[in-house]
């Protein structure tokens, strides 16, 4: 489903360039739940925003679906970005403006769907997260472990085909973290291929393979 | 230290250089707005001042019962108080006179401005001579000081002391004096003072010239105007006894003085309409103009430095070289600046009139005031910050928020509101500059008749005239549309009622030569030689307002004339006045010897005037042998009556545009403050999928309702306005709403363009940069 070939990433710091991504190959299956791992630095987030068609390789090939992404226009590549992908963050990431309900709707706007059916979209997710009490809340209004599994289900409202989630129990307890690996394991159960960058073994073992990477490199490749 | 800190604002400034041109540019215009009205209020101030002993030197003016003021005298007043009251230094009579003619040598000179006075006058007012002896100077009748400039001209590098001028072709006047270069701007604008005044006679009951007076030092005022008065009450009450009327004391008007130092300010209620007199109600205001807008350019200023936030530049020594930069410019701009201002105040300021000791002292102390103020404010903005939440970047600024946000819509309200003024205020003049007048004035041109003798002798010349090629009518005439027309008392018909009207004197070709319509009857005509005493045409406004069932026929006749006269015609009303006014009644008549027939309007056929003009003004030259042809065009004359309002719309027009201008700088920073605080929450939509353009929507969406509101709270307020301007004209316009929502669209999308500069830039970012920052 997702082909990496010999991509590339550096910034330009004057006349040098800063490396971050040197030489990644590699290829996630549909239905994969995959850790990506490594120090600080290594190049983990620029990965997963690669993939998540956030970000554009210097060089090297991205297929997804087997359709090249690389000479996509802005337009064409939102779209697929929109079609496929679901971003899950250490930090959250809701709109502080918005309540949990408008927060998890957001993305059905984007996606051009009619209110009656958002409506029944959120609901359901809202249900089934066991949130609908807190629909009219504000983000600040929430506890992380909440925040991030509002995060969560915005994520998956509009269907996506690959979950991305960068360090998505970071900044949450080891109770809360455990909650969102699981529903995680769960969506994966369903289908939905996931991709994440963590730090912890732990979270790791929920997964069906890690991707270790190092100065930009991918130094190890394990199936579990 | 300071070197460095300066070193480091400087490469600030080039690191951000969009924001530091709008910083400065802001900072210019208002620094620039405020040098304008220090220099302005300051010549306001310094009217008169520079003559020497001005603080004893008095006008004299009356004040009736019923509130009424005026500044003409009696005649022999000056005489009366020389003798009769004591403590005065001097007493001189004054009385203006525009337009004259001088002659030297062959040569013409137009002396725009020429004061009638008498001997006393420099004992009276000092002013100060480079040639000649003020004591004797104006002693002899026909005795005159010019002004340098004016001397210059006619004499060049010559003596001009005891050299000889003709004035109006019929006195011959002798240079006594040259005054010096006035070293401060003065009411009294003349360039030629003219010792006629000097035992002059007339009656108390009547009035000629204004009265000046120099007071003795440690005399008071008070007691020389009640002294004034009693010497007036006793005057007029031996006239009224032997003209055996009553006299009431009741009646009288009380005098007072009015010193040198406020005549240019308080002399609008003494009935002075001249537009170069000025008022502390036109101070205030342009005072307070300048106020705004430096206000709003400071606080727009502070707007853009606070929402730069999370750039760690904006520092005190970034402020300060920002005002200095902003000075800089606005010095750059005075002299650009002050053409188009001198136009807006209808004064000849000059950029030399900052740079003296008291100017420089004001602008050094303004230059501080603002760097303390931009300086001050973000640094306490700064402090006050919590560093972690300055860090985390939260939305929750919403105080501060409203407060810009009520800022912007005032400005566009301010802005938008005069914006919408031009464009109604120009629609009216079009309107009256289009509008029919009910005679042709585009093609005729109009002479003025020189001598005396010449005015008599016209109506032989005139065939003359007639026959050159192109000419179609010619007529002389008393005065145009346009002109000041006087009006007379006239006898109605029975000697029963007795009105005033306005009256112009004409040949029997005045109304072909000006394309006036005849309504009823006939116009004078040669084959009625009559005409010229006996009978009158009017208009239908006179018709109407004395309410005359059949006018042809109807008699009337001039006030204390005793040959009876019928009225033989109506015209269609034309508008003689400006449209101020609705047209009033008039009277034409063709009498040759009641007035001054001093113009000849000649009509000439369109397409010939560029032949024609020259032919006409050979003939002249020849008629009038000598003298310079003064010629202007009918309809030019006219529109000149609508000057005051011209220059109306050219002020609007200007504050218009520097009031846009701020208000789109205040909506930048406001624009570059939300999407400071928003970049979080775009990158998040971009992720979870927004197109730029439903960004830029979300952004401008909220900016452009502020923009909508300041529209919608400006449109009263400008429509109530331009309602009392209106009422100022008889004749309004319809107001073109398409215009309006013209100019408002034009409004939106400045608007519209500024926020998107902005909003695009923050739309197109990669929102992976707004998201890692944590």
């Amino acid at each position: 489903m997702i082909e990496l070939t010999h991509i590339e990433k550096y910034f330009r710091r004057g006349l040098q360039k800063s490396w971050v991504l040197r030489d990644i190959n590699l290829n996630i299956e549909a239905g994969e739940f995959v850790t990506i791992m490594g120090p600080s630095g290594a190049g983990k987030t620029t990965l997963l925003n690669i993939i998540g068609l956030l970000d554009v390789a210097n060089n090297g090939s991205y297929r997804l679906n087997a359709q090249a992404t690389q000479k996509l226009s802005e337009r064409r590549r939102n779209d697929l970005h929109k079609q496929n992908m679901g971003f899950v963050f250490q930090a959250y990431h809701l709109i502080d403006d918005l309540t949990v309900y408008e927060n998890i709707e957001t993305p059905l706007i984007y996606r051009n769907i009619k209110g009656k059916e958002r409506k029944a979209m959120v609901a359901e997710v809202l249900d089934r997260f066991q949130i609908v009490a807190k629909k009219d809340l504000f983000p600040d209004q929430l506890s992380g472990g909440q925040q991030q599994l509002v995060g969560v289900a915005r994520a998956i409202i509009s269907k996506p085909k690959v979950i991305l989630a960068d360090e998505p129990t970071g900044n949450l307890h080891s109770k809360q973290g455990e909650h969102i690996m699981e529903l995680f394991q769960e969506l994966h159960r369903e289908g939905t291929t996931i991709i994440q960058v963590s730090h912890s073994e732990k979270n790791a073992q929920y997964g069906t393979r890690i991707v270790n990477l190092e100065d930009g490199f991918v130094k190890e490749n394990i199936l579990l | 230290m300071w070197l460095n800190n300066i070193k480091l604002a400087f490469r600030s400034l080039w690191k951000h250089k969009l924001v530091a041109g709008i910083n400065i540019t802001g900072l210019g215009l208002g620094i620039l707005c405020s040098l304008l009205v220090i220099i302005f209020i300051k010549n306001e101030l310094s009217y008169d001042r520079w003559i020497p002993d001005q603080s004893n030197i008095y006008r004299l003016y009356r004040t009736w019962g019923n509130g009424n003021s005026g500044l003409i005298s009696p005649v022999p007043m000056a005489d009366a108080m020389r003798d009769g009251v004591s403590g005065l230094e001097a007493v001189t009579r004054v009385a203006s006179n525009t337009d004259m003619l001088l002659s030297y040598q062959g040569d013409f000179y137009k002396v725009p401005e020429m004061l009638s006075t008498d001997e006393y006058f420099l004992q009276c007012i000092p002013l100060p001579l480079v040639q000649g002896n003020p004591e004797t100077a104006l002693k002899a009748p026909n005795s005159a000081i010019i002004s340098q400039k004016l001397a210059q001209q006619i004499f060049g590098s010559n003596p001009a002391l005891g050299q000889q001028l003709l004035l109006e072709n019929s006195n011959t006047i002798t240079v006594t004096g040259v005054l010096a270069p006035f070293r401060g701007p003065s009411h009294l604008k003349a360039d030629l003072f003219l010792s006629e005044l000097s035992n002059e006679s007339g009656s108390w009951t009547g009035g000629y010239g204004y009265l000046y007076t120099r007071l003795q030092s440690n005399v008071n005022a008070h007691q020389i105007s009640k002294d004034a008065s009693q010497l007036y009450n006793q005057a007029i009450q031996r006239v009224y006894q032997e003209e055996e009327r009553t006299f009431d004391i009741a009646k009288m008007p009380s005098w007072s003085l009015q010193s040198l130092s406020n005549i240019h300010l308080e002399s609008k209620k003494l009935g002075v309409t001249a537009e170069s007199s000025g008022s502390f109600r036109q101070i205030s205001i342009i005072g307070l103009l300048g106020l705004v807008i430096l206000l709003l350019a400071i606080i727009n200023y502070i707007n853009l430095a606070t929402a730069q936030l999370n750039k760690k530049s904006e520092e005190i020594g970034v402020c300060s070289v920002h005002v200095f930069l902003g000075l800089v410019l606005a010095l750059c701009m005075i002299p650009y600046a002050l053409t188009f201002f001198n136009e807006m105040v209808n004064r000849t300021l000059m950029p030399k009139d900052l740079f003296n000791a008291e100017g420089v002292i004001l602008l050094a102390s303004l230059t501080i005031i603002i760097a303390v103020l931009t300086g001050v404010f973000p640094a306490l903005y700064y402090a006050r910050l919590n560093p972690v939440d300055s860090i985390k970047q939260n939305t929750k600024g919403k105080q501060q928020f409203q407060f810009r946000n009520a800022l912007v819509v005032l400005q566009f309200t301010l802005s938008i509101g005069t914006l919408l003024l031009v464009n109604l205020v120009n629609q009216q003049l079009d309107f009256m500059l289009d509008k029919d007048l009910g005679f042709s004035g585009d093609q005729v041109a109009v002479f003025r008749i020189n001598q005396s003798e010449n005015v008599d002798q016209f109506q032989q010349w005139k065939s003359r005239l007639e026959n050159l090629q192109g000419v179609q009518a010619v007529s002389q005439l008393s005065r145009l549309p346009g002109d000041y027309i006087p009006n007379y008392q006239f006898r109605f018909a029975n000697a029963e009622r007795s009105e005033s009207v306005n009256v112009m004197f004409g040949d029997e070709d005045l109304q072909v030569a000006l394309g006036i319509e005849v309504k009823q009857g006939r116009y004078f005509s040669e084959e009625y030689k009559r005409d010229h005493g006996t009978s009158f045409v009017v208009n239908e406004a006179f018709v109407k307002k004395y309410g005359i069932e059949k006018p042809l026929g109807y008699s009337m006749s001039f006030y204390g004339d005793s040959i009876p006269a019928q009225i033989v015609g109506v015209v269609k009303d034309f508008h003689y006045a400006s449209m101020e006014k609705s047209i009033e009644p008039l009277v034409m008549s063709a009498r040759m010897d009641k007035a001054w027939l001093g113009r000849v309007a000649v009509q000439i056929d369109g397409p010939a005037i560029a032949n024609t003009l020259p032919l006409i003004q050979g003939l002249w030259k020849e008629l009038e042998h000598g003298f310079p042809v003064t010629q202007y065009f009918l309809d030019e004359r006219f529109q000149k009556l609508y000057d005051q309002h011209v220059r109306f719309k050219r002020s609007l027009s200007y504050t218009a545009i520097v009031g846009i201008f701020i208000a789109l700088l205040g909506l930048l920073g406001l624009t570059l403050f939300v999407t400071q605080q928003r970049t979080k929450e775009i990158g998040i939509r971009k992720v979870l999928g927004a197109s730029i353009s439903s960004i830029v929507r979300l952004l401008s969406k909220d900016l452009l309702k502020l923009v909508g509101f300041g529209v919608l709270i400006a449109l009263p307020i400008s429509w109530y306005l331009l309602q009392r301007w209106l009422d100022n004209f008889a004749y309004q316009t319809n107001i073109s709403w398409f215009s309006i929502a013209l100019f408002i669209l034009l409004a939106l999308t400045l608007a519209w363009l500024t926020m998107s500069i902005q909003s695009i830039r923050v739309a197109i970012a990669n929102p992976v940069e707004s998201l890692t920052d944590d």
